[in-house]
């Protein structure tokens, strides 16, 4: 029996040209092909298989691709200069309707464990980066009730990265807003002001799971985690986001996810 | 499709902190990525995510491209490997609610409605394309994943097999055994798209002018 048709394995490999038992027009494939239908009618169902899974993938449009792009280039160039949370001395990308900015609680679940404890230094945290970079950048936006050391780690390696601002408990939107507005700097905070926010908003950002794990896999926090919190018990993270595939397109754009197992939308203040 | 020459030569830039050599390889081979991402995980959202770690994972470890193979099959293997990554988390959590409860946005995965861009596509291909999605995902990892890798990606066999760190009578096993599978889910009398078409709605802007 096992003579008499040739088995999908061979067929397969036929149709691809590698088999090195039976290399494309070998003499003991093609004479059966010759006057086996059922071996012909499986080949050609085995070809047709794998013309659908090469069959066109819907294809995303080139602003999502620039977009995705950018933010990974973006994230290449601040982890190797270190130079963290741009969007807050550049206010007019808040006010861009095309660059909408968001910034996401992320909560963080059992498949991808990390360690908020013991990660903050106030040399090194957030809030004084930005404050550096404010001062670095000659920025005349330096919040005067800015806490903490200024000590700078502008400039310096990636490792310094490894710490952000803890907001500590925090169970609304509402509150992440105005602790991020104590701890960072005035023109985040007006970029905030005058928001709405909306704490039952549910629907998802393409990107954040991703840019959350690629963060928490490489051991720092950067690029684009501001700030950590324990949001409604969850451990959390406060994140800058730059929009990618399904994010809203127009207007400014604050939003709050969290989940036990990656990102949820929960919040998102508009103006 | 890019010269190699032209190729290396924007990776080495790029590893020297050439932002704009980066973005350029990145914007190159971003639809190609995607698509496998999105036949992997027959899930517009998650091959979003997929693709977007991929790309993050990429620059983060590009100093640690050795040059060995190509910067195509080494993005490929970078995105197999958060597909499947992705495949696994999703084994281990109920596919319910996260990300979808409530929004409106879109129905549980598992239902036709799932693949929601394509609903806005009517022709005949985009009904196979969610066949092919739906069958694909019933398939057991491996194969689906050395199936992917050759029909979409277009990789060789021994280029699979080094992205899979499996021997290439292992790959082309799957290959045929995740082909036969399909054709069986798929009771294929379907008169397909001559392959050069098929290749060339696949490619990137360069390849489709």
């Amino acid at each position: 029996m096992t003579e008499l048709h040739l088995s999908d394995e061979r067929l397969s490999a036929y149709l691809d040209e590698v088999d090195d038992v039976a290399p494309p027009g070998a003499p003991e494939l093609q004479p059966h092909l010759a006057q086996c239908a059922r071996c012909n009618d499986r080949l050609a169902a085995l070809r047709s298989a794998g013309r659908l899974v090469g069959a066109p993938v819907v294809r995303v449009t080139p602003e999502v691709r620039a977009q995705a792009v950018a933010a990974a280039v973006r994230a290449a160039r601040e982890v190797e200069q270190a130079r963290k949370i741009r969007w807050y001395r550049r206010p007019q990308v808040l006010v861009g309707a095309a660059a909408a900015a968001a910034v996401v609680v992320l909560g963080l679940g059992v498949a991808v464990p990390l360690t908020l404890s013991g990660q903050s230094s106030p040399s090194s945290t957030a809030a004084s980066r930005i404050r550096n970079s404010q001062e670095h950048h000659g920025s005349a936006g330096l919040s005067p009730a800015a806490k903490g050391p200024a000590a700078g780690s502008i400039g310096s390696t990636a490792s310094t990265a490894a710490a952000v601002e803890d907001l500590g408990q925090v169970s609304s939107m509402k509150q992440v807003l105005s602790r991020l507005s104590e701890v960072l700097t005035p023109s985040f905070s007006q970029a905030l002001a005058g928001s709405s926010y909306n704490d039952a908003v549910t629907s998802r950002y393409a990107g954040c799971v991703a840019t959350t794990r690629a963060a928490a896999r490489a051991g720092d926090y950067g690029p684009g985690i501001v700030a950590s919190a324990t949001y409604q018990g969850r451990a959390s993270f406060v994140m800058e986001f730059w929009p990618t595939a399904s994010t809203p397109q127009a207007g400014k754009t604050v939003v709050a996810v969290t989940t036990t197992n990656g990102c949820k939308l929960l919040a998102r203040t508009t103006t | 499709m890019r010269d190699d020459r032209q190729e290396s030569a924007l990776v080495d830039a790029a590893r020297c902190g050439d932002t704009d050599a980066l973005e350029e390889l990145l914007l190159a081979h971003y639809d190609r990525v995607h698509a496998l991402c999105r036949r992997m995980l027959a899930d517009a959202d998650d091959a979003d995510d997929a693709t977007q770690e991929t790309l993050l994972s990429a620059v983060r470890s590009l100093s640690r491209f050795d040059g060995r193979s190509s910067f195509g099959t080494w993005i490929y293997r970078i995105a197999t490997n958060a597909c499947i990554d992705e495949c696994r988390r999703r084994r281990r959590r109920p596919l319910v609610g996260l990300d979808r409860e409530g929004t409106g946005d879109g129905p549980a995965p598992g239902s036709d409605g799932a693949f929601g861009t394509i609903t806005e596509d009517p022709s005949e291909v985009a009904v196979r394309r969610v066949d092919v999605d739906a069958a694909l995902s019933t398939l057991p990892l491996e194969f689906r994943t050395a199936v992917v890798l050759r029909d979409l990606c277009d990789l060789a066999y021994e280029e699979i097999a080094r992205v899979l760190e499996v021997p290439v009578g292992t790959v082309r096993s799957r290959i045929a055994r995740g082909r036969a599978a399909l054709a069986d889910l798929l009771e294929v009398p379907w008169n397909p798209p001559e392959p050069q078409s098929v290749k060339t709605q696949l490619g990137t802007e360069e390849i489709t002018t």
